[in-house]
Formats: structure tokens, sequence, C-alpha cells
């Protein structure tokens, strides 16, 4: 049995296959090269990142859901495209379900998931990106929907960084309800949050160390300063919390479902808090395009409505006893 | 509580878990612990008395000086089961000597202060207090001004401190003075051990916004203290004397008291039946989980070497959410409720919660130090 697994040794494996993150998906592509993500997603395959903790047999790398929330951790810095968490999501639900042919379909970069959101009219349904996926994932009440993708019109490509579509509501393909698929994409959800509520807080604090008003950097001031603290709480407490949830899923503690809960609800809120902050702390520049703060506060957004945001989160929480 | 969730115990630690369920279940004092004077004292020092006597005293103390050398698994299994049945909180009138002064004396006594203070401390027959702060230092600890002029073989001590919990009731006080004539901030301090009942030593104790009296102003005139008894660490090294347990005290004696918050938080929450309060409650549990999470691995972190920079966030972060926590506590209950009356009702919880960003450095001074020490920010001009 494990106790109180030290992850040293983890955090370096993790490191060794997620190195080259910064140099595939640097953040400036969104702003310098939107159309480019298509032509990243083979990179993202070939390196196998979309099935971390997918077993060997079924292709995948077999590590557990500890490596795939650290690396997620580094792919979320980098606003990798929300069709990462849909693709892994959709993986793991088809192996669940023993359709070995999507799940390698999936992993080999021949078919690829986007998210579906909940619409507010009946029978409506957004999707994010879901430009050339096959299936929609939609993580519901109910469990993980997935349906195949239909027909798609652009409902706004200005306001997301992403393109939303409004797309039919179809039938299901597969409903996966089972606790163990829903904790992993809660936990992978919170992971990539916890990586922007990371990154957020770095590129504030940096900004702040050079940016130079009434004679001093303004990370001096401690109106400023204290900015840059909350965001370093906050994404620490993110990153610890989804880390400590990830161990207990792997070690199949009972807690594990509430523990993935909390991840995701205090990862919802650093997130949106840092990628606020953030922006506040660039100033004029941090309110233009042509500065890369609105971007993480974006992809914040469409991860929180991904998973149904904080009340949904909220309401889980409050439903353990 | 439940066990927590990043621990699977194997056989030992399962044993060690029961073994410390069944004695505190058969051990804990039967009524509520008094807050302030001379019966808290009596309560304090039984309780430490009792703990010793089961062997359940210095579970951080290396065995040589009598304590149990636990590992930190053990002293958070130990710390989720005395919080699961409600003892007295440490924060009582025995945590300087036993998590701060002990360790300290440990660290920089002479073998004359350990084989003296140390056994008296674990055994429950004496009480610590801390005078650092000072009127005009408070989160500004490195300014203080109370004077230690020495005369032979004799420090003579001239000044006052304040904020000393629990003076009023103590034997001993862990002393920062200032032996070098005309020296500033951390220079020319000495860390020294002042009985309480020398002649000149005067206590007035203050009674707080939350009920109780715990903390004292003390006030020195002409006290004098024999060198060789009273120095610890050496003369004029005082500042590095009081960090040498900076980060025993930040890493591991805090476990109790995050532990029993998150247990706070886990009641209130199955308490809440109210849909407008819930948001609030889940946002606390998930909080109170990320304490649990950060506490948990900087504390492991400390026992296989240096404790990270991220003490000062997780410190910041707990004083917070304790004060969140009770104000929730509030609405949750309402005034007039039993669960706020009372000595160690929410009332009290609540009231006494806004010393946690005041004492031991503002939450302002905390945001500087994360600022500057653990992100690099600048110092303002």
């Amino acid at each position: 049995m494990t106790i109180f697994r030290s992850l040293g040794d983890v955090h370096e494996l993790v490191d060794s296959f997620t190195r080259p993150v910064r140099t595939i998906l640097p953040v400036s592509r969104l702003r310098d090269d939107p159309d480019g993500e298509q032509n990243r997603w083979q990179a993202i395959v070939e390196l196998g990142w979309l099935g971390i903790s997918v077993p060997e047999e079924a292709g995948g790398i077999g590590l557990s859901a500890i490596e795939e929330v650290l690396a997620a951790q580094s792919f979320g810095r980098q606003l990798i495209s929300t069709n990462y968490p849909a693709t892994v999501i959709a993986a793991h639900a088809f192996h669940k379900a023993g359709d070995g042919d999507a799940v390698r379909a999936l992993l080999a970069g021949e078919a690829r998931a986007a998210f579906a959101l909940q619409g507010n009219a009946p029978g409506a349904r957004s999707a994010i990106d879901a430009e050339g996926a096959t299936y929609l994932v939609a993580l519901t009440g109910k469990g993980i929907e997935i349906c195949t993708s239909g027909s798609l019109e652009i409902n706004d490509d200005v306001h997301w960084g992403r393109t939303i579509f409004s797309t039919p509501a179809n039938e299901p393909l597969l409903l996966d309800a089972s606790p163990d698929t829903a904790i992993r994409s809660r936990l992978l959800i919170a992971a990539l949050l916890a990586g922007i509520a990371t990154e957020c807080c770095e590129r504030g604090v940096e900004y702040a160390k050079v940016r130079e008003q009434f004679g001093q950097p303004i990370g001096a001031f401690q109106a400023v300063k204290h900015h840059c603290a909350d965001m370093a709480i906050m994404a620490h407490a993110a990153k610890e919390l989804t880390t400590s949830a990830a161990l207990a899923f792997t070690e199949g503690h009972a807690e594990a479902g509430r523990e993935a809960d909390a991840a995701l609800n205090l990862a919802l809120r650093a997130a949106r808090h840092n990628a606020g902050k953030n922006i506040q702390v660039h100033g004029g520049m941090g309110f233009s395009a042509e500065c890369d703060a609105h971007l993480y506060l974006k992809a914040a957004r469409l991860l929180d409505a991904a998973c149904g945001g904080l009340s949904e989160s909220r309401r889980r929480l409050m439903n353990y006893s | 509580m439940a066990a927590t969730p990043s621990t699977i115990e194997d056989e030992a630690l399962a044993a060690f878990r029961a073994e410390a369920r069944t004695w505190l279940k058969a051990n804990i004092p039967d009524h509520a612990a008094p807050l302030d004077g001379p019966q808290s004292r009596r309560y304090v020092l039984e309780w430490q008395r009792k703990m010793y006597d089961g062997g359940w005293a210095g579970l951080t103390w290396p065995s040589e000086f009598g304590g149990r050398s636990l590992s930190v698994v053990q002293q958070i299994i130990w710390f989720e089961e005395y919080a699961r049945v409600g003892a007295p909180s440490t924060h009582n009138a025995s945590f300087v000597g036993v998590n701060h002064a002990g360790p300290t004396i440990i660290a920089c006594g002479s073998d004359a202060q350990k084989a003296f203070h140390l056994p008296k401390i674990l055994s429950g027959e004496t009480i610590w207090c801390q005078g650092f702060s000072e009127p005009g230092s408070g989160s500004d600890l490195a300014s203080l001004r109370t004077q230690g002029r020495v005369e032979g073989n004799e420090i003579i001590i001239d000044g006052q401190k304040i904020w000393s919990s629990y003076a009023d009731i103590a034997d001993y006080q862990e002393l920062l003075i200032r032996t070098e004539p005309g020296s500033e901030r951390h220079r020319g301090i000495t860390w020294v051990i002042c009985p309480m009942n020398l002649p000149g030593i005067t206590v007035r104790p203050i009674k707080t916004m939350a009920g109780p009296a715990k903390f004292c102003e003390v006030f020195y005139d002409q006290v004098r203290l024999p060198i060789d008894q009273a120095v610890v660490g050496g003369m004029n090294n005082g500042w590095k004397t009081a960090m040498a347990t900076l980060g025993f005290e930040r890493g591991t004696a805090s476990l109790a008291l995050q532990i029993g918050l998150v247990d706070k938080i886990e009641r209130l929450a199955r308490d809440c039946t109210d849909p407008v309060l819930a948001p609030r409650l889940a946002d606390l549990r998930a909080d109170a989980a990320a304490l649990r999470a950060m506490s948990y691995s900087f504390a492991l972190a400390s026992e296989t070497g240096t404790p990270g920079s991220e003490g000062s966030l997780i410190r910041l972060y707990f004083a917070e959410l304790a004060k969140r926590a009770s104000d929730a506590a509030i609405d949750l209950y309402a005034i007039g409720s039993p669960a706020l009356a009372g000595d160690h009702g929410w009332a009290f919880e609540y009231l006494d919660a806004f010393s946690e960003t005041i004492a031991g450095g503002t939450a302002e001074i905390q945001r500087n130090i994360i600022g500057e020490r653990v992100l690099g920010l600048p110092r303002g001009k």
C-alpha cells in the first residue's frame, strides 16, 4: 500500500514528456496564427498526450490520473485547445464502453472530439471549436454524453478566442454514467484551470517587475503586490488540491469524487480570479487584444462552461453528506 | 472527519490511528477549557500532564528529550483524531512552551537549560509565554527596544512588551531584548529565558473584543537575570535564535489548527439546509480541502528537506479562511442559537478570528512578504 506518495519522481517523468509544450503551443499562436490549431493537433497526437492514462493495450501510455493531471497543468498554461480535454474524456468513455476502435481512432488523430454546451433553448446546443470534430462531448448531470457532430452554424467567433457554434442536439451515441469517467473529467478540467491560474500569476508578476510608473516598478506598490500575492495563493491552492485529488482517485480512496469536485470548484475560482487580476496588473495593455492576458480569461470561461460551471460544482459539493 | 484523501494507511498506521482514537476518547477532559485566568492554567497543565502520562506529549520532540519523534504522517493522524473528538485546542497556554520555547531550547540551549526546562514543559509543570511584540514593534519586530544592560554576570532589563498571551499565568517567558547599546534592526538582540516571578515584572491582562483576557502587557523595571541561566543561543545572537524554530513553527505546529478548521467547516457544511447559504458553504468546503492538501504536502516536504516558501501562502490562506468560515457560521446559525453561545461557540470563534489576520504579522505584511520573498517583487521606495 502506498502512503502519502512523494511525487518528486512523477514530476520528473511528466516534465520529460511535456517539455515540448512551450514550443509546440506558444500562447502567442492564438493571436498570430489562430487557424493553425489543426496542424498542431498532429504534434499532440504524436507525443501521445491524448492517451496518458489510457491503458497500453488500448493504445495509450498507461500511466495514472496523477500523470495526466500534472501534464494537463502544463498544457493549461499554454492554453491547449478545448478539443484536448474533450478528446481525452471521449477516449476514456469509449474505453469504458469497450469500443477499442473508437479509442484508437481518437488517439491516432483520425477522430477528434469537441465540447458541447447545454443550450438555453430545448433541443439547441452550442459547441466549442467543433469544426472537423467527429464527436461532441457534453458533461451533463447524467454523465458523459457523446454524440456525432452534426451541422454547425457559427454563433460567435468574436468574443471567446475560439469559435462557438450552434448545433442541433443529436441523440447520444454513448452515455457514460460511471463515477470514474466523471471524476477523470473533472480532474482534467481542474488541472487545465490550475495551469491557467499559475500562468496568469507568473505573467502578472513578471510584468509588475518590469513595468515602471512613478519612478519604480509597479510591483513595488503594495496595491499591485497584494494582487500578485493573492494570485500566488489561488494558484498554489488549485495546484495542490488538484494533485491531491488525482492521488486520491488513483489510490481508490472512498472520498475521491468529493475531492475532485472540491478541486474543480477551487480551480474554477482560481482561474477566474487570476485571469482577471492579470489583466488588471497589465493595465491599459491588459485591456488590449495585443496582450495575451485576455486569452487566459476567455479560455478559463470556456472550460468553465464545458464542465457545467461554478454553480453546478457548488450544487454537487453540497450533495455530499 | 474521514481519513485524508491522500492517505492509504498501511496496517501500522491504521493501528496507530486506532490507538490514538482509543486513548483520546478515554481521556479528553469532560468539560471545556476555560479561556483565561488561573482556571485556564490548571486545566492546561492537567491536560498536558495527562498526555505526558499517556505517552502523547512532545509528539515532534526528539526522543532524547522525552519526545515521541513521530513522523509527519503520524502527527497528521494524531491531529485528525484530536480534532474528531473535540480535544482542547492546542492554541492554549501550553502552546508557546511545547511548540516554540521548548524547540528553541532544544535547538540552541545549553545542556543545563535543556535538563532543567524541557522535562517541566513536557510533563505539564510549567507554562511559557512569549515576549516579542512591543507597543512600537508589532509587525515590524526588528524595531524592538526593550533594553538589557549587562552588568557583571547579570542582564538588567527595562522596557515593555505587549500581546504576550497568558503572561499572567506563565512561569517563564521567551523574551527578546536589545543587549547591544545603539544597535539597530536584527543586530544586538538577545533571546533570554525570563522567570515571570522576578521582582520588577508587572503583568496587566488586556481584555480582547472576543471576551477573554489572555493577552497581556508586561512591564520590566530593573529586572535582573543571571546571564548563564538566561541567555539562549549566545549574546547578541537573539534574532538567529528566534528564527531557529520559525520553520518549525510554520511547518507542522500549525497542523493541529489547520486540521481543526477543516473539521469545523465540514460540520458547518453538514448543518447547512439554507439554499441561499449553500453556495458559500460549498466554496468553504472546497477551500478546506485545499487547505488540507496544501498543509499536508507542506508538512511532508518539511520532513524530508527544507520546506519551501509556500508556508507563508498557507498561513495567510488559513487566516482568511478562518474568518470567512466563522462569518458564514453566524449567518447559518443566527444570533440567539445555542451554536453561537458559550465559551467555545461560534460567536467567540467569529470575534476571535479577527486576530487571525493581525497576530504574528498582519495580512497586509504577509502579502508584502509573499510578494517580495516568494515572488521576488521589489520593495517600495
